[in-house]
């Protein structure tokens, strides 16, 4: 007789990992991709301002990671709608798992995702500035290198950003799978309510509640909560989505 | 000891009742083919056994526990069919590689040696394959994989005769060497004869039979003649089908029944055996008559 | 609302690319993998680079460079009002010129002149048959930063024609562009820079040219140069 096999259920998550790793590089690449395409909009300033009197004119121009950083967040918010689609879902099944070990693992594999992207973000706008400064070099104003203190707060607000984006992107297109109907839906409502209320509505309100944390700490827990309640309800509400073609 | 139990085992859709009130199981270690036409419920049935999808109705058990969601379960099985899809990037030796990591018996050189048997290239990737190629590559994971349960649907759909040779004989090695429960859905059950231990016939949904092979064999009997010669030994049993081949070759097939052949036989009536094959198509028969009234109507 | 519209459509284009690009180039396995590494090394690298270039950590203290502007401007100021050379060592000397120059009269003309530039004139005996020129400044500040910005300035052509000191080019002298870095706007709640700067807030600098001459050499300029006829 085949000796029944008693499945561990970390293994089990962890292999799920380790495929998805393997087999999705393309989540890693298009991130790539992205940001090369925001920096190459960014050469031409983020901004600026003129001033001037008589003969002199002065035209101050402003380079930031601001654009890189935007593009990071909305490559994460697809991300995470694009590892709901049925065909990456169903091939997790080829193998061993069940509907929460294949929820773990790409959850793991998206906080992964974010966590690369947080480090990835801030050095490449870094990398910004040296190409600017290279290229300019008696014209840069400001210091070009952040304070260590300030490059690891911003690895760390970045990660946690891209993580808050792809778990978002993963309940929109989880949701997007129980009914078509939240395909139209969930970008009607967002994008409404900045227009029906008069502050700017729950798109607004959400953004201040994480953008407008001075410390820390609390913006951390923040995140962290916030991943702690939208993925379990995630996973809840899908638990019995059929494997279909 | 049953792999699988299924009591009223039943499946629905918005527009369409799949599957229903099946009751039936399947021993453990046995080869079982699965067998009907194109919309029966197969694939339905074997994905509720895999546990893909959930029945509406009824129970089903799959090793002690119900399928759907369970761990056991899916360690312990695999589903094989020409649907499957996985992602690009993964070459088809990645894939092997990865089934090794999640299933315990892999035999890694088994498959790599079928591999190189069927001239397929370990670094090229699943979705540059032709469908032919592709159902060799997922029938040898299969293979190789070992699990207690095995799950082929429809696994030859594009390979040509040859390969499908290769198929069963490996299929059937590698049972006997270790043996496990499979199931085997195929709509050419006239090459299954030799492979399959038992027959699990399916139409519209209902289970229409369940038997060893052997016994199917022995299932129905053809009754060739005179018409009414025919007609008149098996009056009032149940018959499967008529056909008139030729002005004196009338045949019916029924129930294999010895009072009845005896009868035949003294009345000088041919006794032909009815294969397998034939007697799930004459069970599943719709009653829109048969192809040929197709074209008769339109002649007359 | 209209830029986020317009961010998020081009987001989706380029995003449509990346995926176009990604099927063409068929990133699978190893040489992806490689990409991704490579790619974050190289950015890793960047981080000891940034701290090794030269002007990279300009630790200005503020009070002290505007101080300091605010006095030499002063200085010149009250230096000019008595008719006096202004404290040169507080000046950024920007070009100098020197002509060999025999004739006893000189003209100074310029085809654009801007009248706050004062010519200051100074009688040197020991020079007999020469003329320097040397145009100096007083610091010009962005306050914000603060940054002074003196050596952008550009500076005219001067020419010596026959009996007349051309000055051209005056016009149209600055358009340097200024890079100034910003950190991320979400950084902004922590290190308390404000995104919206409202203009950048200048302290327009003082220049003159100054003018050595022989002893007994006349001058004369046009009405828009205020020549300034300093002593020791």
């Amino acid at each position: 007789m085949m000796y029944l096999t008693e499945p561990s259920l970390k293994r089990v998550i962890w292999n799920q990992y380790l495929f998805k790793m393997t087999a999705l590089p393309g989540l890693f690449t298009s991130l790539i991709l992205t940001q090369l395409a925001a920096f190459a909009l960014s050469l031409d300033g983020t901004g600026g301002t003129s001033i001037g009197f008589d003969t002199i004119t002065v035209r101050i121009t402003h380079f930031s990671g601001d654009l890189i950083f935007y593009f990071t967040l909305m490559w994460a918010y697809i991300a995470g709608i694009m590892l709901t689609i049925r065909q990456y879902r169903n091939a997790d099944f080829f193998f061993v798992t069940n509907r929460w070990t294949q929820h773990l693992s790409t959850i793991a594999l998206l906080l992964t995702a974010s966590l690369y992207a947080g480090i990835v973000t801030p050095l490449l706008g870094n990398l910004l500035r040296l190409v600017i400064y290279w290229s300019h070099p008696d014209n840069v104003m400001t210091a070009i290198a952040p304070r260590p203190g300030e490059l690891l707060l911003n690895l760390l607000i970045t990660t946690w950003y891209a993580a808050l984006l792809s778990c978002f992107g993963y309940l929109t297109g989880m949701l997007a799978q129980l009914n078509r109907v939240f395909v139209i839906l969930i970008p009607a409502l967002i994008i409404g309510s900045v227009y029906v209320q008069d502050s700017g509505g729950i798109l607004t309100a959400a953004i201040r509640f994480y953008a407008g944390e001075t410390s820390i700490l609390l913006l951390s827990v923040k995140a962290a909560l916030t991943l702690a309640i939208v993925y379990p309800f995630t996973m809840l509400i899908t638990s019995s989505l059929e494997v279909r073609r | 000891m049953n792999v699988i139990e299924c009591r009223q085992l039943s499946k629905s859709y918005l527009r369409k009742r799949a599957l229903h009130q099946l009751t039936f199981s399947i021993r453990e270690n046995t080869i079982t083919g699965v067998i009907g036409r194109n919309g029966a419920g197969k694939t339905t049935l074997l994905k509720i056994i895999a546990g893909f999808y959930r029945p509406s109705s009824g129970e089903i058990t799959v090793f002690s526990e119900r399928p759907f969601n369970s761990m056991k379960v899916s360690q312990n099985m695999i589903y094989i069919d020409d649907q499957i899809t996985l992602p690009t990037s993964l070459s088809l030796l990645d894939i092997l590689h990865m089934a090794g990591r999640f299933y315990p018996n892999w035999d890694h050189d088994l498959a790599a040696r079928m591999l190189d048997y069927f001239n397929l290239d370990p670094l090229q990737h699943l979705h540059h394959l032709s469908k032919g190629l592709r159902s060799t590559f997922l029938a040898i994971v299969g293979l190789a994989a070992r699990c207690p349960l095995t799950i082929f649907d429809e696994p030859t759909t594009g390979m040509d005769a040859a390969i499908r040779k290769d198929f069963y004989r490996a299929l059937l090695k590698e049972y006997l060497a270790h043996p496990r429960t499979i199931l085997l859905s195929s709509h050419l059950l006239h090459e299954l004869d030799d492979l399959l231990e038992d027959v699990l016939l399916i139409d519209r949904g209902e289970l229409k039979l369940h038997l060893p092979v052997d016994e199917l064999k022995e299932y129905a009997v053809a009754i060739i003649g005179d018409r009414e010669l025919v007609e008149w030994v098996i009056a009032n049993r149940t018959v499967y089908h008529r056909q008139q081949s030729g002005i004196s070759r009338y045949a019916a097939i029924i129930r294999r029944d010895e009072d009845v052949l005896e009868e035949a036989r003294q009345h000088g009536l041919e006794i032909a055996p009815v294969s397998p094959e034939d007697i799930c198509v004459y069970l599943t028969n719709q009653t829109k008559g048969r192809i040929d009234d197709v074209f008769d109507r339109t002649e007359s | 609302m209209n830029t986020l519209i317009g961010i998020m459509a081009l987001v989706i284009v380029l995003l449509i690319a990346g995926r176009i690009i990604n099927r063409i180039v068929s990133f699978s396995g190893r040489r992806a993998w490689l990409l991704i590494g490579g790619y974050l090394l190289l950015l890793v690298i960047t981080v000891p680079l940034i701290y090794l270039v030269p002007e990279a950590r300009k630790d200005v203290r503020r009070s002290e460079v505007v101080l300091q502007a605010e006095r030499a401007n002063n200085a010149f100021i009250s230096a000019i009002q008595q008719g006096r050379l202004p404290p040169l060592e507080h000046m950024h000397e920007l070009s100098s010129w020197s002509f060999r120059y025999g004739q006893p009269e000189l003209k100074l003309r310029s085809f654009h002149w801007e009248e706050r530039v004062q010519v200051l004139v100074k009688r040197n005996p020991s020079l007999g048959q020469e003329i320097r020129l040397t145009w100096y400044s007083t610091p010009y500040l962005l306050l914000e930063y603060p940054y002074d910005f003196t050596h952008l300035l550009a500076l005219p052509e001067v020419e010596l024609s026959d009996d007349t000191l051309i000055i051209r080019n005056l016009e149209m002298r600055m358009k340097k562009e200024l890079i100034h870095f910003l950190s991320e706007s979400h950084m902004h709640s922590f290190t308390g820079e404000d995104r919206r700067i409202y203009g950048p807030r200048v302290m327009w600098g003082q220049e003159c040219l100054y003018l050595e001459v022989p002893e007994h050499l006349r001058i004369s300029a046009s009405d828009v140069m205020n020549l300034i006829f300093v002593e020791e």
